[in-house]
């Protein structure tokens, strides 16, 4: 530590160079995302001892450090991933509720022109052209729920290709907080001062990930930075980082879930858990719209294919045969139940469709307790009942519209603990199809051969449309399809309600936190000044301070 | 309160793309004329425009149902009033014969009767321009009345009974064409017209073969078969027709009348429902355009805002 009159101004100069540069990096910085503004901190040192008083030593730079504000930082974290997985949510919902609701790819057209093509072929039942419209507007609305199942289908695949995406997008920054965990820890360790640029790109990292998948951000004293997801499985451990990666959900194969590969092992993040970011805006999405649309959909496919062939396999046609299916059995659209991967037993289970009107649009979960009992819980309220596998199939006293049986081969059994997922409707949209091709074939009478004007049965088939046939009798089929549209409609609206809330928030935590830890080009501009002063002031003392010593040297000659 | 020059530079521009967001929008409902783009700018109005959509819809279809019954009563009722109008001039013919006329006379008013006899069957026989019997009920390629005629025949014979070979009335809506007017109301619209032409059978009730028979009758040259009888009985069975044509044409004018009132008070519903529907997604293009007009100046005020605020800083000063 120099002294004296010579070391006092060097000092100064010193303080004033660094707090220029320190200043510089701040105007150079003032732009970058995630930057915190720099400070010098300026101390005195130890004064010098003489008989005349205490002489001060000049000025100290004890260290560089970030304005930076825990709480400030925490809000803008919090509401960004929010931010993020509303807007994500918002997106799709969006898409899902135009596709629905617009009149040329909704249902409701193309459900009343097969109707109305129904009522012409009861009013003129030996036309043949009549027949072909109804043939070819049935064609058409099983076209359009093909359609509309395939787009929720593709948005199935979208989200779970994002879900990868997002995975390794999140180990990348991962990756990165771990070796600049590894950077910091060992710099800092040569100096004790705080790594300040490295911490921003730390904290930066953490909150990219954050947009993606929420996080917990866990410091401790001892320096070490942790970054936690979901019910508390580590991501980020010092300078490992345990990568995601996209899974198959146990529950269904068709979607993906994220999962954290620990020492190995694959640990399933736990779907209610995951809340924030785009991930959770994903996630929540699949389970409040998309699957609930599926099954909504499949519902009237399946409703539709039983009752319509039910009526329609009670008349005869233009040939005095019996009428068959007029679109395909409802049975073959029911999906089968899905055994959970994680299953220790090998059972195979079947569902057999009942009644399609007491069919609800909810899920199932079947649990083996042992002993030949099984528990079916309907996951929509949570009502449940056990009993063996021919009886459960009855929730408080009402059945569900349909029955399951094991395979009967004795050497496959169920373990106690297995489970199986039951979404019976999900896909019977996409199979739906008219199974008859030929207009004749249309079963409009009521009586055999010779008949060809009897209208009979084909004013009953026309009047299903009008006629309550699903959700115990209470709703037609347009009916189910506009709750469809309300629901999606509403949680739609919900989400763009949040998102904007949120959009606000950020903006709002944004500000507050750019308050104390943004960079004022202004007030820089003045710091530039002073220190710029205090740079002359200093040097002119030396000038000053050298100009004695020639002085001194002056005398000696 | 200390502001971050990055902040000020995104809450200004903040400001101004929800503006323009807003603009686009604007624009967007002005270009259509529909306050609801998509089901989530307003799901409870959505909910609604679909219940009416819907009712639209189904009534609708039914007045299309109603044409189509309308059609098929008319031309029925055409058919059934040149019946009637040819049972009422044959009855009066019947009124001028008298077994006792000479030859010349009789077989003149064989003429008359067969005349009649044919007309009548080829009425009963009548197609719609699909080539469907009207008469027949279901069967509707089926000939309905089926019989042989045996005038002229010398010397007289015995003319056989008339067959129907449509189908019956059953019990409603079997066995003849109903069809659905307005939600669970059906009307009928084929008519059985054997309830006039087989009253009952055999001579005196059976129109065709009582005709032909008193033809064969008048038309023999001894003029000692025909009696009056034959010519009572042809009247009689001239009397059954018109009761039976009497029933049919009662059931023709209640179709109709319930056909009139179900589309006057469907249309009027329709109406409504039209009005609602419009109400509830038409634009109101005042409101819209003061709006735009509104947002467009914020919006040219924030940007000039904009403008002079960025250009503000110390570094020009110094």
């Amino acid at each position: 530590m120099a002294s004296g009159i010579f070391g006092v101004s060097l000092l100064g100069l010193y303080a004033a160079q660094s707090a220029i540069r320190t200043t510089e990096h701040n105007i150079a910085n003032a732009n970058t995302p995630g930057y915190h503004r720099q400070q010098v901190n300026f101390t005195t040192p130890a004064p010098t001892y003489t008989t005349t008083g205490f002489f001060g030593n000049g000025v100290n730079v004890s260290s560089v450090t970030r304005v930076f504000n825990q709480f400030l930082d925490n809000e803008l974290l919090l509401s960004q991933g929010q931010l993020a997985r509303y807007q994500a949510y918002a997106a799709y919902a969006g898409q899902i509720d135009i596709t629905l609701g617009d009149q040329d790819s909704g249902l409701s057209s193309a459900l009343s022109s097969f109707f109305g093509a129904v009522n012409e072929v009861a009013n003129d039942p030996t036309s043949l052209a009549a027949r072909e419209a109804m043939l070819s507007t049935g064609r058409n609305l099983a076209g359009r729920l093909n359609n509309l199942a395939k787009v929720l289908d593709d948005t199935r695949k979208t989200i779970n290709q994002e879900i990868g995406s997002i995975a390794s997008q999140v180990n990348s920054y991962a990756r990165q907080i771990a070796v600049l965990n590894d950077k910091i820890a060992s710099t800092e360790a040569l100096n004790g001062q705080p790594a300040n640029d490295l911490r921003d790109q730390r904290e930066q990292l953490a909150a990219e990930i954050n947009k993606l998948i929420n996080v917990s951000v866990i410091t401790q004293s001892d320096g070490s930075y942790n970054l936690y997801v979901g019910s508390g499985q580590p991501l980020v451990v010092g300078v490992t980082a345990n990568p995601l990666s996209a899974v198959s959900d146990p529950v269904d194969p068709l979607q993906q879930v994220l999962a954290v590969s620990i020492g190995g092992t694959a640990i399933q993040l736990d779907t209610a858990l995951v809340t924030g970011g785009r991930i959770g805006g994903l996630l929540a999405l699949r389970d409040d719209i998309l699957v609930p649309a599926q099954q909504d959909l499949g519902r009237i496919g399946v409703s539709l294919a039983q009752s319509f062939n039910a009526q329609h396999a009670l008349g005869f046609d233009l040939n005095g045969a019996a009428g068959g299916d007029f679109f395909a059995s409802a049975a073959s659209l029911i999906r089968q139940p899905s055994a959970y991967t994680s299953n220790s037993g090998d059972e195979v289970l079947t569902a057999t469709l009942v009644d399609s009107n007491l069919l609800t649009s909810s899920e199932y979960d079947l649990i083996y307790n042992g002993a030949g009992s099984y528990t079916l819980v309907r996951l929509s309220d949570g009502a449940s009942t056990t009993g063996a596998i021919g009886a459960v199939t009855t929730i408080g006293g009402v059945a569900q519209g349909f029955t399951l049986a094991e395979d009967g081969n004795a050497a496959s059994n169920a373990a106690a603990g297995d489970r199986w997922r039951l979404r019976l409707t999900s896909g019977a949209a996409l199979s739906f199809s008219v199974a008859v091709s030929d207009p004749a074939a249309i079963a409009a009478a009521s009586s055999a051969t010779g008949v060809p004007g009897d209208n009979s049965n084909a004013v009953a088939l026309a009047q299903l449309q009008t006629s309550a046939q699903l959700s115990n009798s209470t709703a037609t089929y347009q009916a189910v399809y506009n709750q469809l549209i309300g629901r999606t409609a509403n949680l739609a609206s919900e989400a763009d309600i949040s998102q904007t809330a949120y959009e606000t928030l950020s903006q709002q935590a944004f500000e507050a936190q750019q308050s104390f830890s943004g960079v004022n080009l202004d007030e820089e501009a003045a710091n530039l000044i002073i220190f710029q002063q205090a740079y002359q002031a200093a040097a002119r003392a030396l000038d000053i301070a050298s100009s004695l010593f020639d002085e001194i040297l002056a005398v000696a000659r | 309160m200390r502001v971050s020059s990055l902040s000020f530079f995104t809450s200004s521009l903040a400001g101004i793309q929800q503006q323009q967001a807003s603009i686009a929008r604007l624009n967007q409902q002005i270009a259509l004329g529909v306050r609801i783009l998509a089901p989530k700018d307003d799901p409870v109005g959505t909910n609604r425009v679909l219940d009416l959509s819907n009712r639209i819809d189904v009534h609708t279809q039914y007045l299309a149902n109603q044409q189509k019954a309308e059609l098929a009563l008319n031309y029925e009722s055409t058919v059934v009033t040149g019946i009637r109008d040819l049972l009422v001039n044959t009855r009066t013919s019947l009124g001028e014969i008298s077994p006792s006329h000479e030859l010349s006379l009789r077989e003149q008013y064989a003429d008359v009767v067969a005349a009649a006899y044919q007309q009548l069957k080829d009425l009963g026989n009548t197609s719609d321009p699909s080539g469907n019997y009207i008469f027949s009920g279901y069967a509707t390629s089926t000939t309905p009345f089926s019989h042989s005629q045996v005038y002229p025949a010398l010397p007289p014979a015995a003319s056989g009974a008339s067959a129907y070979l449509g189908t019956p009335n059953g019990a409603e809506p079997n066995y003849q064409r109903f069809i659905e007017i307005d939600t669970g109301r059906l009307v009928q619209v084929n008519h059985n017209l054997n309830s006039a032409y087989q009253a009952g059978g055999g001579l005196g009730t059976d129109l065709l073969q009582t005709l032909d028979q008193l033809a064969i009758n008048l038309a023999d040259p001894t003029g000692a078969v025909v009696t009056q009888a034959d010519i009572d009985n042809a009247v009689a069975a001239i009397d059954a027709a018109l009761d039976g044509l009497g029933a049919i044409e009662r059931s023709v004018f209640a179709a109709q009348q319930q056909i009139g009132d179900a589309k006057t008070s469907l249309e009027a519903l329709i109406g409504t429902d039209q009005d609602a529907l419009t109400a509830l997604l038409e634009l109101d293009d005042v409101a819209a355009i003061t709006e735009l007009q509104l947002r467009q100046t914020t919006l040219e005020a924030a940007q000039s805002a904009y403008a002079r605020t960025v250009g503000l800083s110390l570094f020009n000063f110094l």
